[in-house]
């Protein structure tokens, strides 16, 4: 891919990969900038292998969600980090659609479900992966991951209930 | 609210975001610096910076701080390029000839008929080693294996323990970020995620074995199971299951496996399923579920070539063995003071069928089918785990593990000695490690060039 087409597919992409990231990992400014930051790394050495794409969107959405796997599994590593959102860096991060209070109460909610539920929620939910493609996508049996979500569902309506946004 | 209703918003949580201007100037340029250091030309750098002074994200000022910090990678890498080039003429053979696995686009028919042996897929010109690491020794002494791992992306990462170094090589990637499934059968490697493929070590060709969606080992270790979902990814639909030759590429007709749950092994006459309502014991014969172990959430690790299985149902705080020939069955449970459950699907048998190896917490367990015994075999640090995998040696004797480390800086990998009853865990500066087989190291071939 030259430099054209790069930039054009990276000025198309950019913003649906930003919005995933930030989407997905809490409203976190820095983490979403950081995973971002790798997708687009490991996209452009994948076209400088010549790794041949027919449609770069998805394509490049498929990198995304393996990043996001990897950063769960980091975190795991990292232990429990802070876990709070202020509306105000919400909105600071980016612009686009992610602006609803009721949109940052729910990513609130979702941030405060345990981390593997979270996951399992995201990757069935909002990707819309099959539970068995979830399974695969954590390391899990699909009876596991099903119980996973079971769980992660009554963790998200519990916590919705709770969350403020300042 | 309603879990229904916060579903239904889940489903609608999305759109894009631009992010800030700060953020989009500070990757750009990453991504041209990344861009200029891989080319290694000053002309692919100009032509890259000047591609920026267009760019429609940059306001003036950081157009010139774009086109100041490209020029000024693009005549460091220029300069170091050119001095290397000057210091060592000539250029040392950097690659050796690795054959790259085809694009899918263009693969030939898959073995998919019975008794049918598939075309030799071409061999792709150019060498194709990514890095090379210089490790030295990695544990304390020279040992005769190659560790081979799936590093997750678009190659194989081999380790060498006798001090050669570490390599990261390509034998082929599929378009996308995918991981591969890697198994060992006879001096090959099945790789699989979409097109199934054998790479031969010893020669470097790839030979397309099926387009199907993901494999599993068999009982016969020349042979693997294909399983083909309609359409690219796994779904809820029923997929078809063959069985493959590794070696010669004949394969049985495909059948449709119309039952719940989820391939996890191959065993004696059929596949092994992880389930809800336990173990099921599919038979390709009839193609019904023809037996099931335990009860509830269920899940398979191994299975011997003599047809005994491991398996646990949830949460797995015991494993359990069980003969296949005969029903005899075994529970190994862990010990009361170490309360993680074995990682049921990295547990491995050695290569004898004597021992079992299987994750738990921190601590790789051994599990002495034949005495019974069950000991700590190695014990990594703190926050590796869960994410552990195991693999034997051919000598059924020394026993290796690595964390998972895709996308990270470093790889963790221990060593355990069953005639010694030494283990050694080490930490590598280089990540990149998945699921993994071992092999000796002078049978590495095209994996270590």
């Amino acid at each position: 891919m030259n430099g054209d087409r790069f930039d054009e597919f990276y000025d198309r992409t950019l913003p649906v990969i930003f919005g995933y990231f930030l989407r997905r990992c809490g409203g976190r400014r820095d983490v979403a900038e950081e995973l971002t930051q790798e997708t687009y790394l490991s996209a452009l050495r994948s076209f400088d292998r010549g790794v041949s794409v027919d449609a770069d969107g998805p394509w490049v959405v498929s990198i995304a969600r393996r990043r996001l796997v990897d950063y769960y599994r980091r975190e795991a590593r990292r232990r429990k980090r802070e876990s709070t959102i202020r509306f105000e860096d919400w909105v600071a991060a980016g612009t686009g659609s992610l602006t609803t209070m009721a949109e940052a109460r729910l990513i609130a909610a979702l941030d405060r479900v345990p981390r593997s539920q979270r996951l399992a929620l995201i990757l069935r939910y909002v990707d819309g992966l099959t539970i068995a493609e979830v399974a695969d996508l954590m390391g899990r049996t699909v009876s596991a991951t099903d119980s996973l979500l079971r769980r992660g569902r009554t963790s998200l309506q519990e916590a919705y209930e709770e969350v403020e946004i300042d | 609210m309603t879990e229904r209703d916060l579903i239904e918003r889940l489903r609608d949580l999305d759109g894009p975001v631009t992010p800030n201007a700060d953020f989009r100037a500070e990757l750009h340029a990453l991504l041209v610096a990344e861009r200029i250091a891989t080319s290694g030309s000053s002309s692919e750098g100009s032509r890259v910076t000047a591609d920026l002074a267009d760019h429609p994200a940059t306001s003036r000022g950081q157009r010139r701080d774009w086109k100041l910090s490209a020029a000024l990678a693009a005549f460091v890498v220029v300069a170091l390029v050119g001095l290397l080039t000057w210091w060592l003429a000539p250029p040392p053979e950097q690659t050796a000839p690795v054959a790259t696995i085809p694009d899918t686009t263009t693969s030939s028919t898959p073995a998919t008929t019975a008794t049918s042996v598939p075309e030799a897929q071409p061999t792709l010109p150019g060498s194709t080693l990514q890095q090379s690491w210089d490790d030295g020794l990695v544990f304390g002494e020279s040992m005769p294996w190659a560790l081979a791992f799936d590093n997750g992306t678009c190659c194989i990462k081999t380790v060498t323990l006798d001090g050669d170094g570490s390599h990261l090589v390509n034998i082929g990637t599929q378009g996308g970020d995918q991981p591969f499934r890697l198994t060992l059968h006879d001096g090959r490697l099945v790789v699989s995620w979409g097109d199934i493929y054998a790479y031969d070590i010893a020669t470097g060709t790839s030979t397309l074995l099926a387009e199907a969606t993901f494999h599993v080992p068999a009982s016969d270790p020349s042979n693997v199971w294909m399983i083909g979902y309609p359409g690219p990814r796994i779904s809820a639909a029923s997929p078809e299951v063959w069985q493959v030759d590794v070696i010669t590429g004949q394969a049985t007709e495909p059948k449709l496996l119309e039952s719940e749950g989820f391939v996890a092994r191959g065993i004696p006459g059929g596949l092994a399923l992880d389930s809800d309502n336990g173990v099921l014991l599919w038979d390709y014969e009839s193609g019904e579920v023809v037996d099931s172990l335990g009860e509830g959430g269920s899940s398979v690790s191994d299975v011997t070539e003599d047809g005994r299985i491991a398996w646990c149902a949830e949460p797995c705080s015991e494993m359990v063995v069980t003969s296949l020939a005969d029903g005899e069955e075994t529970v190994y449970p862990r010990r009361e003071d170490e309360p993680q459950p074995y990682g049921t699907a990295a547990a491995r048998f050695s290569d004898d069928g004597r021992y079992l190896a299987a994750p738990a917490g921190n601590d790789v367990m051994l599990i002495d089918t034949t005495t019974g015994e069950i000991r700590a075999a190695m014990t990594f640090p703190d926050q590796t785990a869960p994410h552990l995998y195991v693999a034997w040696a051919p000598n059924n004797t020394d026993l290796f593990a690595a964390d998972y480390s895709y996308g990270a800086a470093e790889s963790v990998i221990g060593h355990y000695s069953l005639a010694d009853d030494v283990a050694e865990v080490t930490t590598l500066p280089h990540g990149g490690t998945l699921s993994f087989v071992v092999l000796p190291s002078s049978e590495a071939g095209s994996l270590v060039p």
